[in-house]
């Protein structure tokens, strides 16, 4: 008698839990998802990331050699890359050494060390979001206007004209050694060949041999 | 023990079946869960697709769905979620009137439980909507610019026709276009007029431009509604040999314009996919999900002619 009740009331709680899985009596609502901090000041916020933030996170950026080994065997790879939003394009932030062998006003191509291969640093007029995105520092989230968010990339096109490819232009000559960290933006295949990285630190390791 | 363990036995049951009966009953006759979608203005042929995406969208999920027609009124916008608010929708799909003054609809919505998730256009705010679908317009702008350079050279008299100044569309896609052609001062920005995003208006603004600027290059407009207009009035002025035109949104007549060497460059925008996506999200929160990207920026592509064969209106072909 007694085992048979303990069935028949186990069925009915078990009823019960299913009815009520279909008819909650209440939700579990998180109070608020932690709000990402919003941005008071824009001037503030590009000084904070220019100065501090990218510099700060140079250290993180992929090995050239790798990251282009990893696009050779797939130009589509996820690999090192990111993306914004719901789109194809990828951004790439990455490190490493070349011999210029190529220079002009716009660009400057390098031979990069430890792999047979080519990227161009792009030194002309800067357009496009590539340093604002490939660092993964800018977030969408925080801005209550995306009009804000653009900006950004104007801003620091300007900053990178200004303060790392203008102080060293007159320097750059075919042959020269450099050391960059760069970021790039590769919407589809025409943008591999070669993967141009916009520099946001550029240094000379040896001047070319005259 | 026995009769203790049968008593509260009998009491916990009567409960639960109580509380169940009560729970069935409040939930009222079985009915499908609804949708609304809001939209600025059906006037327009892009809205009239966003518009039906998300409707077919939102059936294919399982919802019954209400279009309603703001006619790029934020009093009649604001009246409608009135009716939203007290018409027991489960989501509001929302393509605002205004970026500033659509955020206290949507904070009315979010304060009585219902979500909004907005679609190609956005509001002033990262804490009221659940997300916000919107094409990256900046970007596609700059890369429409970039090609704008590639095609017209370096210097020359350029007009800009905006779109409505409370859309931020409009500033996103001027932003964007000026991030690249402000960097070659030998272009000129010699006229810079609304159109308001509407044909009969941007050929009005571009007669009246035409009659006092004689040197003008091409000229770019905040849509392909416009840009249809200004085509027309560069047409009916005879100029349309020396004025380029370029436009945003990747319009059926502006596509087959560009076929025919009428317009140079368009930016395709993806309604489906963000009012798909929107349905989508709406269905994932009926469903219990919380955590959304507040803002999501939707990639655009840039459509001329030697790629146009990829495209089709208002999206890429399959």
């Amino acid at each position: 008698m007694g085992s048979r009740r303990l069935v028949r009331w186990g069925l009915i709680a078990a009823a019960l839990a299913v009815l009520c899985y279909f008819f909650p009596l209440f939700h579990i609502v998180r109070v608020g998802d932690a709000a990402a901090e919003k941005i008071d000041s824009a001037a503030d916020y590009l000084e904070q990331l220019w100065a501090k933030d990218l510099p700060a996170s140079h250290g993180r950026a992929i090995d050239v050699v790798e990251l282009v080994t990893a696009l050779a065997a797939d130009p589509q790879t996820a690999t090192f890359g990111r993306k914004v939003g719901l789109s194809d394009t990828r951004f790439y932030f990455a490190r490493g050494t070349g011999q210029i062998t190529e220079l002009s006003g716009a660009k400057a191509m390098l031979r990069i060390e430890g792999i047979d291969a080519s990227v161009c640093l792009k030194l002309g007029i800067l357009t496009g979001s590539a340093v604002r995105d490939a660092p993964g520092l800018v977030d969408v989230n925080r801005f209550a206007r995306l009009q804000d968010f653009n900006a950004l990339s104007g801003q620091l096109n300007e900053k990178v004209e200004a303060e790392v490819i203008g102080p060293i232009r007159e320097q750059l000559a075919e042959g020269a050694r450099v050391a960059f960290v760069g970021c790039a933006q590769v919407k589809g295949p025409r943008d591999l060949s070669p993967l141009c990285l916009t520099p946001v630190s550029l240094k000379i390791v040896d001047e070319a041999t005259p | 023990m026995n009769l203790l363990t049968h008593s509260l036995t009998r009491r916990i049951f009567i409960c639960s079946a109580t509380l169940l009966v009560i729970a069935g009953c409040s939930r009222g006759p079985t009915e499908k869960p609804k949708f609304a979608i809001v939209i600025s203005t059906l006037n327009n042929p892009w809205f009239v697709v966003l518009s039906e995406a998300a409707l077919t969208r939102s059936n294919e999920l399982g919802y019954d769905a209400t279009v309603f027609d703001s006619q790029n009124d934020p009093a009649k916008e604001a009246l409608f979620f009135d009716t939203i608010i007290n018409g027991g929708y489960a989501a509001i799909l929302f393509n605002p009137t205004d970026a500033d003054g659509s955020v206290a609809n949507v904070r009315r919505a979010k304060e009585a439980g219902v979500p909004v998730f907005c679609m190609d256009r956005e509001i002033n705010s990262t804490e009221d909507a659940v997300s916000q679908l919107v094409s990256d317009s900046f970007s596609g702008c700059a890369a429409l610019g970039e090609y704008f350079i590639e095609v017209m050279g370096e210097e020359g008299n350029w007009v800009e026709i905006l779109g409505q100044a409370g859309d931020n569309n409009t500033w996103n896609r001027s932003g964007g276009f000026h991030s690249v052609i402000d960097r070659y001062p030998g272009w000129k920005m010699v006229a810079q007029q609304s159109g308001e995003f509407d044909t009969n208006t941007a050929m009005e603004v571009m007669d009246s431009i035409l009659q006092s600027q004689p040197e003008i290059d091409a000229v770019f407009c905040c849509n392909d509604a416009m840009a249809s207009g200004v085509y027309q009035a560069i047409l009916s002025s005879g100029r349309d040999k020396e004025i380029k035109v370029f436009g945003f949104d990747g319009a059926a007549d502006v596509m087959q314009k560009i076929g025919e060497g009428k317009v140079v460059a368009t930016v395709m925008q993806y309604p489906k996919v963000m009012a798909r996506t929107a349905a989508e999200y709406a269905d994932q929160w009926v469903k219990g999900k919380r955590n959304f990207e507040k803002k999501i920026p939707v990639a655009v592509d840039v459509v001329k002619e030697d790629n146009l064969e990829e495209f089709t209106a208002y999206g890429k072909k399959e």
